[in-house]
Parts: structure tokens; sequence; C-alpha cells
């Protein structure tokens, strides 16, 4: 069983709140125009998106989503510097070239968002065939949506990493539409997980709106990888309130169903478990959740009064 | 479709065919018609050469399915008969008709006869849609055909390359089509066009500057040789390039007749003296005393008579020596004579000079009368220039100490009298300093600085360096003179005359933009004084201003060398490795082979350019 | 300046096993992976040997999924190692395409420079095996079309090595394009081994004055080929060989154009859309076109499918009397 600290609660509840906020604050800085292109965001999948990447220990790398804020976030990213690459600022993790989709820092393990759907996949088995020839002991994790299920290189890097027993762990947040195609229409099972049969390996359904689930299921796939057992599947069914970019009018989908999953919204089902188990008081709560608001506004302040990057750095770095 | 078929705006067309068929096509055809059922091809085919060349001279014909159709009719065959006789005079008569006929459509349709631009367009590959297709009006009509070599050439010579004729494909003007129009004018100031030596500086070398090396592009001569057709036109086209010892000029420009010959002589004068250069000149002996004031004995008298004529220049009397001095010559030339039967070539009359032996190698001439001559040179030269004399009461540790170094004979002076020396300066360093530096000199100088002071400094400082290109000849003598007074040759109301900049050598920069300035001043207004009004020991001539690129001109009385100053222009030029354009200007030096040779004068070159090149040194 | 002593004849297929046995050696983070390059030494033979040496952690056989191998090289170069991988024909990098494109090329970039993508791609290009359309193509021009990559070609067993133990040394993603005809070509291949060819470099193959040819792989032989003939009749031909096909070296070519003012690009890719279209429209951006004197050539193959039938192909792709004709053409001799 998994052992849960106070601090590691505080993390999980502090981080959750982050990314909530991170995300409204980034809608509202779109709706008023403030920001250049889009975002994808992912109000509704904080527990699985921070909980998986707070599951991984020191030095694990992890491959990102292209609605990746929240694991970001859960990975330990400075929201900073996060909140000036979204907003195009030279102090950005990627010096204003990347922008909100492709937040990425290589140093220490997150090998980046990535804009292409299903384009993740190949990179962390790569980065865990790196691992595996250094013997590093360490594992890439490894977030895709479901929508990228259905591309080739889902099913290419299933069976590489089946075959060469890569210490890798791919985590499907399932927040049932691939933009606005609801899941029902471009997948024909239940569940996605039930794929890794047809590579014999591991393959899990968990519920991505339970905290603790999503951490305790993505902890022991992690120790399975780590094993060099081979790689593990997980997919997490969550939702996601918002629509996929600034331009969904959200058409698709029924007012009502958005209000049923706020009912088990991601946050509320923490609060309450804080609560009922009287981990922390209520003001405490409150604080973590004020704490976490400040961080944001800071962010985006200390975003606003970041420089642009300089013209004369357009030519840097397309080569090593 | 044919071949010379010409593309003509489809109204025009239409008018032509509708008269074609109207008046001259029946008999044409009917011509054509009994020619098919006599079903006799060679004959066929000579009436379509024939049609087709009546159209090639003058507009389109009927298509063969046109001729052919009247032929298909059953209902012709009463023309069977009697048609071999007949058959060239009904041709002859239509082809005629075919004429008139195109004549009159030509006269009521078509006002504008295809000009010849539209005519080496005809063949154009790409034009092989029917003539009915073309609606618009051919967008080539007015434009010219042009490789875009051709069009450099033309925009930098500027050349009309509408007036070229193509020889490419299709009527294409090719570069060497434009090179044939280029031609340079003789100008009135004794301009000639003739190939110049290059000479170049060892910065160049480190420069890489290609076109100031010691280079002639004969690149292409190594090619063997083999009688195919493309041979011979690549030889041809080489032939041209290898005319061009001057890089900057990529080919020879067209030069007319009368030039002509005196190019051939200037090519042979270099040659001469090139060969010459080391061979008589260099006298063991003499040659550390280079460093010194260096008096070269010349056989003057002997060119003294010819010249005018031979080398153009006005038969006015220089300021000579008195009688005096010339019988004290007389008296030294025959001392020599004594110990040298060389020197027996320099006593007959001026006349007898072609029977005077050559003597390619002069030996040295004895101690004892070199000895004679130094004794006598001092009060020589102090009779000899009166002008000199006021220079020594102001430099009174100055004295002449001419010594006799070499003796030559000239079998004719006019070949070997001038080599001409060229080189090319770069001027973007001096256009760039003159900028920064042109409001200080005008505060000091209260004029503005002008290229010609920073040449004339460098000259100056050059002329130093070598006294024998700022040296005076009188008769048997060179005179080296220790000061310099250089000449510039400017415009005024009786013509050009040489006003002079005295005592340069002494001067700085700001005192020559005063000096320079003060004398043009003095020219403009008539205040010249009477000692600058002659007395130049180097003259500096300028028509650079006039666009002249590169010219020599004649040497001044007395002087040794004139320099010739051309355009500074921008050119292209490889300047530390990259492609860039440069300011350039060309410089050439005429000089007096009897008194200094051509290593001479390209060394004296060479300082000129180092200094100009490097200008900032020339301000200390 | 090498030796000869220490150069070696040796086919142009064992020039680049010998450079990446080589690199192999001194650098332990080099592995390569491909589709049978292990046992069987790789469709085209060039990995024989490899597996006895390496051992099968650092030859990796992989299941034929293009995608997978090349993304796994990016992960795997992102993250510390500098993989090699084999297409077993240029064709299949279609399948490749996103990983190569759009994550390793843009990576660097994209992350402000917080990452490098050591690693090399080989492609065995070209027509001429009786391989028909899918075996055949020579791809190049899409690669050069993607800043962030770098695309080598190498013509002769020297350049081979030179170029393959360059690439795999350089810190990006390298696309190494090999001629499938010219795995049996045979030269002198120095024996160093830190000899390498400096990526960017423009050669010239063969200096002349009155034409220039710009060509690479095949095409690169039928145009000595056919400079040597034309050297009969008195033209001299400049051959020059770009090796690296993106980011050009255009200096060389665009001097070597000033000089003869005519010229001549070659390539055995379709002709529209092709890399000397490129060489082309630089050249007459340049200050080269003004000297021009005759227009320029592109000699590339027809654009249609590589067919099967032998002659068909041959008539395809540019052969040594298209150039003869075209330096004809240029010279007005025709």
């Amino acid at each position: 069983m998994i052992e849960l600290s106070e601090e590691l609660l505080l993390r999980m509840y502090y981080n959750m709140n982050q990314a909530r906020y991170f995300e409204e604050k980034l809608d509202d800085l779109v709706a008023k125009g403030q920001v250049h292109g889009t975002i994808h965001l992912a109000i509704g999948q904080e527990a699985s998106g921070v909980m998986a990447a707070l599951a991984l220990e020191e030095g694990d790398l992890v491959s990102l989503s292209h609605r990746g804020h929240a694991q970001a976030i859960g990975f330990g990213l400075d929201v900073n510097l996060m909140m000036a690459e979204c907003l195009g600022k030279y102090t950005g993790y990627c010096k204003g070239k990347g922008g909100s989709m492709h937040i990425a820092d290589v140093e220490n393990g997150n090998l980046g968002a990535n804009g292409v759907v299903g384009g993740g996949f190949n990179l962390s088995c790569g980065a865990a065939l790196t691992q595996k020839y250094h013997q590093t002991g360490k594992v890439v994790l490894c977030f895709a949506g479901d929508g990228a299920t259905n591309e080739g290189s889902f099913h290419e890097s299933l069976n590489l990493a089946s075959v060469w027993k890569l210490p890798v762990v791919f985590f499907i947040e399932n927040n049932q539409y691939g933009m606005s195609n609801p899941v029902e229409n471009h997948i024909n099972i239940e569940n996605i997980s039930d794929r890794s049969e047809a590579y014999n390996i591991p393959g899990l359904t968990i519920d991505g709106n339970d905290f603790l689930d999503v951490y305790n299921t993505v902890t022991k796939a992690l120790r399975y990888a780590r094993a060099g057992k081979g790689p593990v599947l997980i997919e997490a069914k969550t939702y996601r309130y918002s629509g996929h970019s600034k331009s969904d009018k959200q058409v698709y989908r029924d007012k009502r169903e958005v209000l049923e999953w706020q009912k088990k919204d991601p946050l509320l089902k923490m609060k309450e478990y804080l609560r009922e188990n009287r981990i922390f008081t209520e003001k405490q709560i409150l604080k973590m959740e004020d704490e976490a608001m400040i961080s944001i506004e800071q962010a985006v302040e200390f975003a606003k009064k970041s420089p642009q990057p300089q013209l004369n750095t357009i030519l840097d770095d397309v080569y090593a | 479709m044919m071949e010379n078929e010409i593309i003509l705006p489809k109204e025009k067309l239409d008018m032509a065919a509708e008269n074609l068929t109207n008046a001259a096509t029946a008999e044409l055809a009917a011509t054509i018609k009994e020619d098919i059922v006599l079903d006799d091809e060679k004959q066929q085919a000579a009436l379509h050469e024939a049609a087709v060349d009546v159209n090639a001279e003058t507009e389109p014909i009927p298509t063969e399915a046109e001729i052919k159709e009247p032929a298909e009719d059953p209902a012709d065959e009463n023309f069977e008969e009697n048609l071999e006789e007949n058959l060239e005079e009904k041709l002859t008569a239509a082809i005629e008709a075919l004429e008139r006929s195109l004549e009159e459509t030509i006269k009521e349709g078509i006002k504008e006869p295809p000009s010849e631009a539209v005519r080496g367009i005809i063949k154009d590959e790409m034009m092989e849609e029917s003539p009915e297709n073309v609606i618009e009006p051919d967008p080539r009509v007015g434009k010219v055909r042009a490789t875009p070599a051709a069009r450099r050439i033309a925009r930098e010579f500027k050349v009309e390359i509408d007036k070229a004729t193509g020889s490419g494909p299709n009527g294409r003007i090719e570069a060497d089509d434009v090179k044939k129009l280029v031609v340079i004018q003789p100008g009135t100031f004794g301009y000639k066009s003739k190939e110049p030596v290059v000479i170049g500086t060892s910065l160049d070398k480190l420069a890489g500057n290609p076109s100031n090396l010691f280079s002639t592009p004969v690149k292409l001569e190594e090619i063997p040789e083999k009688k195919t057709v493309a041979r011979k036109k690549l030889k041809d086209m080489n032939q041209k390039t290898e005319k061009m010892p001057n890089p900057e000029l990529d080919f020879v420009p067209f030069v007319d007749e009368n030039n002509e010959n005196r190019e051939v002589k200037d090519a042979d004068v270099v040659t001469k003296v090139s060969a010459l250069d080391f061979v008589p000149f260099v006298d063991l002996k003499a040659e550390p005393l280079r460093e010194e004031i260096i008096v070269k004995p010349t056989p003057m008298h002997l060119l003294y008579e010819s010249e005018p004529e031979d080398l153009g220049l006005k038969s006015k009397k220089s300021p000579g020596l008195p009688r005096k001095n010339q019988i004290q010559d007389k008296n030294e030339t025959e001392a020599k004579e004594t110990e040298t039967t060389d020197q027996a070539a320099n006593e007959p009359a001026v006349n007898e000079i072609n029977e005077v032996p050559e003597v390619p190698e002069v030996p040295a001439v004895p101690e004892e009368i070199i000895a004679e001559i130094v004794a006598e040179a001092p009060q020589e030269s102090e009779l000899a220039g009166y002008y000199e004399e006021n220079h020594h009461e102001k430099n009174p540790t100055r004295s002449v100490r001419p010594k006799v170094i070499r003796k030559y004979l000239v079998k004719n002076k006019v070949e070997t009298a001038v080599i001409s020396l060229t080189t090319e300066i770069d001027m973007t360093e001096i256009k760039d300093l003159r900028k920064k530096i042109t409001k200080k000199i005008e505060e000091q100088a209260r004029y503005r600085c002008t290229y010609t002071d920073f040449l004339l400094l460098a000259t100056s400082r050059a002329l130093v360096k070598h006294p024998l290109i700022n040296a005076r000849r009188e008769d048997d003598v060179v005179v080296a003179h220790t000061y310099v007074n250089i000449g510039l040759t400017v415009e005024s109301e009786h013509g050009f005359i040489v006003p002079v900049i005295l005592n340069a050598q002494t001067m700085n920069f700001v005192e020559i933009v005063k000096g320079r300035g003060d004398l043009l001043k003095a020219v403009k207004n008539k205040h010249l004084p009477q000692d600058q009004l002659e007395g130049s020991t180097f003259t500096i001539t300028n028509l650079g201003m006039y666009g002249i690129r590169e010219f020599t001109a004649i040497i001044n009385q007395t002087n040794s060398a004139i320099l010739s100053v051309g355009e500074v222009v921008q050119r292209i030029r490889i300047h530390q490795g990259e492609p860039v354009v440069r300011s350039v200007m060309k410089i050439s030096l005429n000089l007096d082979q009897r008194v200094a040779n051509g290593v001479d004068g390209a060394k004296f070159l060479q300082d000129i350019k180092a200094d100009m090149e490097n200008p900032s040194l020339l301000l200390f | 300046m090498m030796k000869t002593s220490d150069m070696t004849k040796m086919t142009y297929r064992n020039a680049i096993r010998l450079g990446i046995t080589e690199e192999m050696r001194l650098d332990r983070d080099v592995i390569f992976l491909g589709e049978d390059i292990g046992v069987y030494g790789g469709a085209f033979g060039v990995s024989k040997g490899l597996l006895e040496e390496f051992g099968e952690e650092r030859i990796l056989d992989t299941p034929i999924s293009e995608g997978a191998i090349v993304g796994t090289a990016v992960g795997a170069a992102t993250t510390g190692l500098r993989p090699i991988c084999e297409m077993m024909f240029m064709d299949f990098i279609t399948l490749g395409m996103d990983a190569l494109v759009n994550q390793g090329a843009k990576m660097r970039y994209m992350f402000g420079g917080q990452s490098q993508v050591p690693m090399v791609l080989r492609l065995p290009s070209g027509s001429g095996t009786g391989a028909a359309a899918q075996h055949s193509q020579s791809l190049e021009a899409w690669l050069c079309h993607v800043p962030g990559l770098k695309v080598v070609s190498p013509s002769t067993p020297a350049q081979a090595k030179g170029l393959i133990k360059a690439a795999i040394r350089d810190n990006n993603p390298v696309c190494f394009i090999e001629h499938k005809m010219l795995y049996d070509a045979v030269g002198l291949v120095p024996l160093d081994d830190d000899y390498t060819l400096e990526i960017g470099k423009t050669i010239v193959e063969r200096p002349g004055q009155d034409v220039t040819i710009v060509a690479y792989g095949t095409t690169l032989a039928k145009a000595i080929e056919a400079a040597e003939f034309l050297d009969e009749e008195g033209i001299r031909v400049e051959i020059l060989n770009p090796l690296t096909l993106y980011p050009m070296d255009m200096k060389p070519i665009i001097e070597s154009v000033i000089k003869t003012g005519c010229l001549i690009v070659a390539h055995e890719a379709a002709k529209t859309g092709g890399v000397g279209g490129e060489i082309v429209a630089r050249v007459v951006e340049s200050e080269a076109f003004d000297y021009l004197t005759a227009p320029i050539i592109r000699l590339g193959g027809l654009d249609v499918p590589i067919p099967f039938n032998q002659e068909l192909e041959a008539a395809v792709v540019p052969q040594r009397n298209d150039f003869v004709h075209g330096v004809y053409r240029l010279l007005n001799r025709e």
C-alpha cells in the first residue's frame, strides 16, 4: 500500500489548485486577447494530470500531451516560467519560441509538451531506451489523450516497448472527447486499456477524477516498469469542462453533461477527502487555495513584466 | 507548323489570309492543283519551297492544309496537259501576284511591318502554338532578348543594348555582341586607348586583389587544338580574351582606326622596355649610388630635334641650356668617345641616327670620366635651370651632385622614348577618411580637401623616394631634383596651363590642401605669381571629372614623367576574399625612359598606391 | 594531406561500415537501430559484422515500424544517446516523417535551445536497381525543406566515410543519403579514424572555366564522364559537388558561375520542386546573375514515378549525354 504523508497531500492539493487557477487565469487572458495564439485547457483533468506526474521519482522523465499544463505543474515546473512562455516572453521555458503547446524542461527530464497528437509515444520509447541502455533505473511517463491511441505511433511504440521491455508507462487521459468527437465514436471498445492485451502488457482503467486512485496506480505502474518488466498502459477516465481550444464553441455536447461531470470535480473530491479525514483544518485548506491563487497572480505579473524576445534571437537554436 | 511562320496579331493575320484567298491564291492554287494532279513529287516540293521562301520574306502563308485543299477538288482534270513547260512561268507569276497582294495587304491592313525585334522572335521555340491562338499582342514586341551578362556590360559601358545584333539562339544578344558596340573615342587630350601595363603592389598580393597582380589572363591558351566547329568558335572567343591584359575591362574595346597604329606602337614600346628593363640600364657600379642624387647622361641632343613632331609636342623651345653648356656637353661627349667606341654614335648629326649601330649593353664608363663629369656637374647644374637657383637659395644645404651612371644609345627615339604604366588604386579607404576629416581640414585650410590632395601628398612623398622620376633632362644629363614642385594641369582661358605647387615635399596634408586651393584660386583670379607659372619637376593631370577612366598624357617639357589620373568609380573587387563594391581609380604614369626605366616607374607607382590605400599614414 | 599509404581501396558500402564501426568504437553512446541490420546485415549489407562486434545491446533489430525507429531515435538522442538509424529504403521515410520533421528537426528551436538531437538517419535512395516506384525514389528535396535537419549526400567511398563520421559527431539530426547504385563503387578511403568531412561545404570535384555543373549522387559520376568527353573537344567543365544539400554552401557555386557564366544543375530526383531549383534560384538571386551568359539548365528526373523496365528506368534520370547536350546548348553549339 502507498503511504501518504501530510506534506504530500498538501503538495497534491496545492498543485491541483495551482493547475486549476493557472488554466482559469489563462482562459481569462485569452478572453481579454492578451495571449497570442491558442491554448489547450484541461480544466477538470487536474487529478489525472497532476497526480500522475507527482507519482514520479526524482530523475524520472516525462513526455506531456498538448493539453499539458496540469501535467507540467504536477511534474514541478515553475508556474512563473510557464506563464511567461504562454505569453511568449523571453523568460519563458522556451524563450518565447514554443508557447503553451511546447513547454519543456529537458534538463530536468521534461521532454516537452507535444503539439502532435501521438507524437510523444515514440519519443518516450527512445528516452526509455536511453534509461535502459545506461541502466539509470529511471522510468519515462508518457502522457497522451484518448484520441492519440488511434494513431499508428501508439501501436508502434507499445509494440516496440513491449518487445524491448522498455521502462515506460503510457498514461492515457480519456477525457471523453477527441477534440469534438465523443470517444464512443472513434473507439469501439469500452476501455482503451484493453488494447494492452494485444501487446501482452498490463493495462489498467481507473477513475481519473479520483486523486488517490491515480496516484496509487501510477506509483505501482512505475515500480513495475522500473523493475524491468516492461511498459504499462493506464487509462484514466476524466472530463474536460473547457473547450478543445480557444476557438471551441462546444456545440458538440450538452451543457447538462458538463454539469453532471462537475459534480465529480477532482478538486471537490479531494477537498471532501481532506475534510472527512480531518487532515487539514478548513482554514488550512482555504489558505492553500489562496496561496495557489496568489502564486498564479504573481506568475502573470512576472510574465507581463518579462521582456519580449529580441528579434535577433530568431535565427538562434535552429542547429546545435 | 512551319518554321518560318510569322506571328501577328489575329486581326492582321485574318486580313492577310482573306486577301490571300481572294486574290492571289486563286492563281497559286491553280498552279498547285496542276502540280498535284501531275503527281510530280519533285515539282511539288520545289513549289512548296518557293512558297515558303516567299513567305519567309514577307508574310504568312496558307498552311499546308490550305494549299492542298483545292487540290482535292475532283474537277481539275483539264489541267493535266502542257503543264510541265508552263509550270515555272506560272509559278513565278503566282509568286509575283502573291507578293503584290501582300504588299497591298501591308499598305491597307497592316500599317507597321514587323520590326526587327519581331523577326528575331519569330523562331522562338516557345511560340509553338498556332497563330490563331494568339489573341493578345506578343509581349516580346519592343523587348530586347539578352543574357544577364550582356545587360551588365551594356549597363557598365553605357551602351544601348537594343543596338546590338543578337548572335545567340533566337536572336538573343550575348555578351560578345554588346562588347562589339563598346567604342572608346579618342579624347582631345592625347588620350590613347591602349592596353596599359598593370602593376600591383605586394599589398595587393596579400589582399588577394587579382586585378592588380602581374598577371595576364591567358588561361585559355592551354586548350589543345582540335578541329571541331566548337573548337574554332571557342578559339575565336579566346582570342578576344587573350587581348586583354587588363582584367578590369574584361575585353578589348574597339579602337578607332587612327588610334590603332599608335596602339601597336605603344604595345611595342611596352614590350621593348620590359625587355630592356634589366639589361642596358643596370650598371653594377652605379647601383649603390641609387640612394643618392643621380644624374644620368643621356644623348638628349639626338632626340631633341625630332621630338616635337614625333611626340606631338609643341615646337616651342624649352628653356634650354645656354650655348656654353652645350659646348661643354660636346666636349664631354668627345672625351668619352675616345674611351668607348659606343659613344661614337652620339656624334653624328641628328639626321643620321639610323646609321648608329645598336649597342645593347654599354660597358661602365671609366672612372676618370666619371670624375671629370662629377667635377663639372655642380657648375653645370647651376647654370642649367634658371628657376632652380631660387630653390638653391631657399635650401642652401642641397646641392646637385651629378654622377655618370649609364649611357645608352637611342636608335629610334619614338619607339623607346615614353613608356606608360598603369595601376589601379582602391580609393575606398580614402573616401571614408575624407568624409571623416573634411570638416576639420576645412577649418584649418579654408578649402575643402579632395582626392587630388591625397594624391599630391602621396606623390610628393613617392617623388622624394624616387628622384629619377622627379628629374629634369638636359641634353646629355639628367638632373634629379631634391625638391618637389608638382605641376597641376588646369584649364584656363589660355588653354591648359601648369601652375606649380612649390616645395611640396615639405608640406603636410593641410598645407597641401591650402597650397592647392590657393593655386587654383590664383589661376581663377589671374594672380598667379611668375614662379608658380612654370618650373614643375613633375606633373599631375586629372581628367576624372570628365568621366575619363584612364588615359595617358604627354610629358611636360623638362619633366621626366607625368601622372594621369582617372575617374573614381565603383567596381566589384575581391576584398579580403569577398566580392564587394569598392571605389577605385586608375592612375597612369608616362615616363621618359631615357631618364628612368620601367622598374623605377613601377616602384614609384607602387609607393603611391601603398600610401593611397593606407591613407591614414599620409596624415602623419 | 593524407598519405596514400594511409588509404586503402574499398567500396562505398564498406566505407560507410568502416565509418560507423570506428565511431561506435570511439563512443559508447552510439547505437544503431534498423530493420534487419543484425544477423542479416542490413538489406544492402552495410551493417554486416557489426552485431558480432558490438552485440545486441548496440545493434538493435527493430520491428518493421519506421515511425517507431525514427521516433525512438529522436527520443534516445534527446536523452543522451547518439543513435544511427537505417531506413531500409529512403522511400519509407514517409512512415517516419512525423518523428523526423515535427519532432527531431524542431525540438531544439521549439524548446528555445534546451535540447539537441544528435542522430543520423541513413537513407538508401535512388533508382537503377529495378525496384520500381516505391523503392527507388530520391526524396531529398522534402528533407531540404525542413529547417533543423541537415542533409548530406556523399558520392565517393572517401566522402561516405568522412561524412558518416561527421554526421555521427554532429549534434543535429543528419539525413545521410546514400545512393544504392554507389554501394559497389570503389575508391581510396583514408584509414585514419579521425578523418571527417566538414558538413556544410561544397567542393570542387573538377576545375574548369567554361561551364559549371553542380551534381551529387550518381549524377556526379555521369557529369564527370561528360566532362571527360567534353575535355577532348576543348571544353573545360567545372564540376561542383554540394555534399551537404541542406544547409547548402552556395559560395563556391556562385563564384564558379561568375567565372563561367553557364550553369547546369543535375540530380536524379524529380525535376519539379527538386533541390536543383533551389540552387538555381539562389544563383539567380546572387551577384552571379549578372554574369550569366545563357539560361540555366536543370537536369532532373522526369516527373513520373520510377518505372520498372530497365530501359524506361534509365530514361527517367539524367544520363551522360544529357550533360553533353546541355553543355553544347549553353555554349551555342547545337
